[in-house]
């Protein structure tokens, strides 16, 4: 299990470099560069000058890459021993302004459109909140999920099935951006419950992540934007559990275990429930890690600083170490979550082996 | 088998408290960690090795020295963790967009210069009517050759400096003519690549420095060869490369304010953050907690603090306008008013028709004018009739009254009202846009159309193109509907795309077939003079220059009117320059001057300066009635 893990891990590291290049190279591929406008305006020739030589967009590509990911020292050091690589003198000249330490040691690199920002800094205080959303967003979508949909598979056909599909339905068809006004409408505005918007936990938090769950403040302004996220996911997870669950308990070790007397709710809960959530973990992973990095929509609507809008503006912004960094964090979570998704297999059915 | 689960469970259940338990804030009263940097007095063993002279032995003696050393030391402070803003005035806000920066010599969006315009002090600024106003300047002179301007600054206003860890606000030292040089060199410095910097190309020296490779060894010469010297603590005297009227209103933007350097240099990039800054206006910046919230609170030590009411201004980055809009209308805002976002579009029916919300709607012009451009190098807009005619063809008044509702004002000049040398007043110029009556503009147009050739627009084939925006999109339409009423037999396309491709297509070197027949754009005032607007946009060697415009007579009006001083020679100038741009030539259809559309409690009273924006010390808030009103 454990050489499986690291096997696995280490397998990831090409995927993640040769992804951080395809980002890289399909954002510069992009009509259009960070520093052609400033609002409404565009900039004198002089000006982006300056400005992509301070961010060393002047370098040739695969020197602006290296500079990424290896650092400005060790790009340096490669042009000072082999100086007749192309665009060397470029990378000499521009090795004065630092901009980045490198991928490797962990620096994202230095945002272009957000002035003397660090990616690292964008990320260490936006991705801590966009995580506790979806946390409790995921706590509500399952929460609501699970046992609507054990309901619909236990009462095929009935009218707890019927009310529990159009429940799901109408959660998957509403979108956020609908939802989330609708709710600002009926709780503050109406009842007096719950904040409009902003977040109420601020750091520092235990561990770098962690809310103070304890106070109000914090399920205040997280209750709104997490049952606006959940829901649509509650409909997911609930119409995948209904299903799976509806094969498995005519599954003929389902009878047998009926058959030997057992009481329905170890049969439903031990036998049937634990085999019938394999596919439910299987979208989880991916679904987890998508709203714990942040959703730009549900972000926006509530005034959240989560890390969502990041993946938006900074497409449009043509901010391309933002971008960049923001998806590798993304792809590096998504590996570990499918990860966890496969160990977790493991676990529900012990059939699965990994060796 | 009961028990074992059961234990395992409580002691997750505990685990979580726990955690739970830490992450919560310390009790009260607060402490905050701080690192403070004191003096410590420290024994030290030093060996020392001495060669005695003449003879070849080496002595080694421990001496004992005592010297003192600075240590950082981590002390914990208590603050005082009740409500800190009881007893003041506060005026609560929402803010558009997190500001990219509060650095003066880098901010170029309307956000971050609303902050920065508080928390500092430009030599000169601008009043209500948009006149310029000594502000850190006491008074000015220029030589007589129009070249020297000198600077006559106040010896007392100060940095100061907000203290986080107990809130108190103390001077640091006064604002020297050495900071406003150190402003002026920081943003020139090519390796600060300030946006902006091409602003102060008019100072002698400037652009050559600013275009300078750092690198290179005459690097230095550049840097002393600008224009700027120090004559005291409170003098500085600027050198212009040429005759220059409008210039105090250049030493009135922010990248020629005061900065300090010692700051500066102390926290590089991280100068800005809440903490670190020391500014030197109406206010200083309390918390800075990015993309979530900013405030900033009154500076006591300030040349006109008596005068500041407000105390404390600031609120949540809410970038959604209908979710500000709630927070307003259940009276947690104060105000609905960022500089960019005004009340949402959709509700302003509503506004308008509700009692109490109209009474605190504001209207205000603002210095910015929407207009169509079109490609005059591109067939068929090359014929200045056909531009005419399609600049005539739109109905100003109806587009304001039913598509962008915010009484803004149709627009026939480039320059707005409000800027030296504009002629909004002068309807010789651009009338042929806003005739009283519509159908009047409209048969002059299908006049016109049919004398350049395509009567009804017969074998027009048109492409209008706009930046992606649901607000472009629908005032596209509208015109394009205008335009196939009025020439019926001519095909009219929209196309979009996306703000930095679109910016790629419209630059004056893109080749014409990539480019569309019109395209839209704004323009607002950097700073309120038509040199700004006529020289710096339409100039046919300028980068903004999207509608190759290229007109010699034109670009020698505007060349001339930056270098005479006489203001009405250059009033005179400009009016040519409109003449030539709007009225013969129709380089562009000015479309409305914008303006300011906002909401203010009625307990809330406020002043709007049209360029140097919101100065909120010269507000003032009821608290009563605001207490009142949120029923506290």
């Amino acid at each position: 299990m454990l050489a499986y893990i690291i096997r696995r891990i280490l397998w990831s590291i090409p995927v993640l470099l040769l992804l951080t290049l395809t980002v890289f190279l399909m954002m510069r591929s992009l009509p259009g560069g960070p520093f052609d406008f400033v609002g409404d305006k565009s900039l004198p020739k002089s000006v982006v000058e300056n400005l992509e030589r301070r961010h060393h967009l002047d370098w040739p590509l695969a020197w602006q890459f290296s500079s990424y990911v290896l650092g400005d020292g060790i790009t340096g050091g490669i042009c000072t021993g082999l100086s007749f690589l192309p665009g060397c003198e470029l990378v000499q000249a521009g090795a004065r302004i630092g901009v980045s330490e490198g991928l490797i040691f962990g620096d994202l690199g230095m945002a272009l459109k957000l002035r003397g920002r660090t990616v690292n800094e964008l990320v260490a205080e936006s991705l801590p909140i966009s995580f506790q959303l979806g946390m409790v967003s995921m706590a509500i979508a399952l929460i609501i999920g699970v046992p609507l949909g054990i309901m619909s598979a236990l009462r095929q056909n009935s009218w707890v099935d019927y009310s529990s599909s159009f429940i799901a339905v109408l959660g998957l068809s509403i979108p956020n951006m609908v939802l989330g006004p609708l709710l600002i409408w009926i709780f503050p505005l109406t009842l007096g419950l719950f904040a409009i918007a902003g977040w109420g936990a601020r750091p520092p938090f235990f561990l770098g992540f962690i809310p103070n769950i304890f106070d109000w403040e914090f399920w205040k302004h997280a209750i709104l934007p997490a049952i606006t996220l959940g829901t649509a996911f509650s409909a997911t997870i609930a119409r995948l559990t209904r299903a799976s669950l509806l094969q498995i308990i005519r599954e003929d070790y389902i009878r047998t275990a009926r058959a030997k007397g057992l009481r329905e709710q170890i049969v439903v809960v031990r036998h049937a429930l634990k085999n019938s959530l394999i596919p439910v973990i299987t979208v989880l992973g991916p679904l987890i890690v998508a709203v714990v990095t942040g959703t730009f929509v549900v972000e926006q609507i509530f005034g959240i600083p989560g890390m969502g809008k990041h993946f938006v503006t900074s497409i449009g912004n043509r901010d391309y170490t933002v971008i960049t960094s923001v998806t590798l964090i993304y792809s590096v979570l998504l590996v570990t979550g499918n990860l966890m998704v496969d160990i977790v297999y493991g676990w529900l059915d012990p059939r699965i082996r990994y060796s | 088998m009961f028990s074992k689960k059961f234990l395992a469970v409580s002691a997750l259940a505990v685990l979580l408290v726990v955690i739970a338990a830490c992450g919560g804030p310390p009790p009260t009263p607060q402490t905050i960690t701080v690192v403070e940097t004191v003096e410590v007095k420290v024994i030290e063993t030093v060996e020392v090795v001495k060669e005695v002279e003449g003879e070849t032995v080496t002595v080694i003696e421990t001496v004992e020295v005592e010297k003192i050393v600075e240590v950082e030391k981590i002390v914990e402070v208590e603050v005082d963790s009740g409500n800190p803003d009881e007893d003041r005035v506060v005026l609560d806000t929402h803010i558009g967009s997190e500001p990219p920066t509060l650095d003066p010599s880098l901010a170029t969006d309307t956000t971050s210069s609303f902050f920065i315009d508080q928390i500092f002090m430009g030599l000169t600024t601008f009043d209500d009517e948009a006149n310029v106003v000594p502000a850190l300047a006491t008074d000015w002179e220029v030589s007589e050759d129009g070249l020297v301007w000198t600077f006559n600054m106040r010896d007392d206003v100060q940095w100061v400096h907000r203290d986080p860890s107990n809130g108190e606000i103390s001077t640091v030292r006064p604002v020297t003519a050495d900071d406003v040089k150190f402003g002026i060199m920081r943003t020139l410095n090519p390796d600060t690549a300030s946006d902006y910097a091409y602003i102060l190309y008019i100072m002698a020296g400037a652009e050559e420095y600013n275009t300078a490779d750092p690198a290179s060894d005459e690097f230095a010469d550049f840097e002393a060869a600008v224009g700027v010297e120090v004559i005291d603590e409170t003098t500085i005297s600027i050198t212009v490369k040429e005759p220059a009227a409008y210039f105090p209103s250049i030493v009135g933007q922010a990248t020629t304010y005061a900065q300090p350097s010692e700051i500066i240099d102390l926290y590089g990039d991280n100068w800005t953050e809440a903490g670190n800054i020391v500014t030197n206006g109406p206010y200083t910046l309390r918390d800075w907690l990015h993309s979530a919230e900013i405030y900033i609170e009154k500076n006591p030590e300030w040349i006109m603090a008596d005068d500041v009411q407000i105390e404390v201004f600031g609120g949540p980055i809410i970038q959604e306008a209908s979710t500000a809009m709630a927070m307003y209308e259940n009276n947690e805002l104060d105000t609905m008013a960022d500089p960019g976002w005004g009340p949402p579009l959709p509700d302003m029916d509503r506004i308008k028709a509700d009692a109490q919300m109209s009474e605190e709607l504001l209207i205000a012009p603002r210095l910015c004018t929407y207009y169509y451009g079109f490609v005059n190098t591109k067939p068929p807009f090359d014929d200045p009739v056909v531009r005419k005619a399609f600049a005539a063809a739109m109905d100003r008044q109806s587009l304001i009254e039913f598509v962008t509702k915010g009484d803004q004002v149709p627009a026939h000049s480039f320059a707005p009202p409000g800027i030296y040398g504009n002629v909004a007043a002068d309807f010789s110029i651009g009338g042929f846009m806003v005739e009283a009556s519509y159908d009047d503009q409209l048969a002059q147009a299908q006049e016109w159309i049919a004398e350049a050739g395509y009567p009804n627009g017969e074998g027009l084939d048109v492409v209008l193109m706009h930046n992606t925006s649901e607000a472009h999109a629908q005032i596209a339409q509208a015109v394009q509907a205008m335009w196939q009423e009025a020439f019926p037999d001519a095909n009219i396309d929209i196309e979009n795309q996306e703000w930095a491709v679109y910016l790629k297509t419209m630059q004056p070197d893109t080749d014409d077939s990539e480019k569309p027949n019109i395209y839209r754009l704004g323009w607002c005032a950097d700073y309120p003079d038509a040199n700004n607007w006529l020289n710096e946009v339409f100039n046919s060697k300028s980068s903004s220059n999207y509608a190759r415009f290229n007109s010699p007579e034109y670009d020698a009006l505007v060349e001339e009117a930056a270098s005479v001083a006489d203001p009405e020679t250059r009033a005179e100038l400009y009016r040519q320059a409109e003449q030539i741009l709007i009225q013969d030539e129709t380089a562009i259809a000015p479309i409305y001057y914008y303006t300011y559309v906002r909401l203010y409690k009625p307990w809330v009273s406020i002043v709007i300066n049209p360029v140097g924006g919101d100065p909120v010390w010269q507000w003032t808030l009821d608290a009563d009635a605001k207490a009142s009103a949120r029923g506290e």
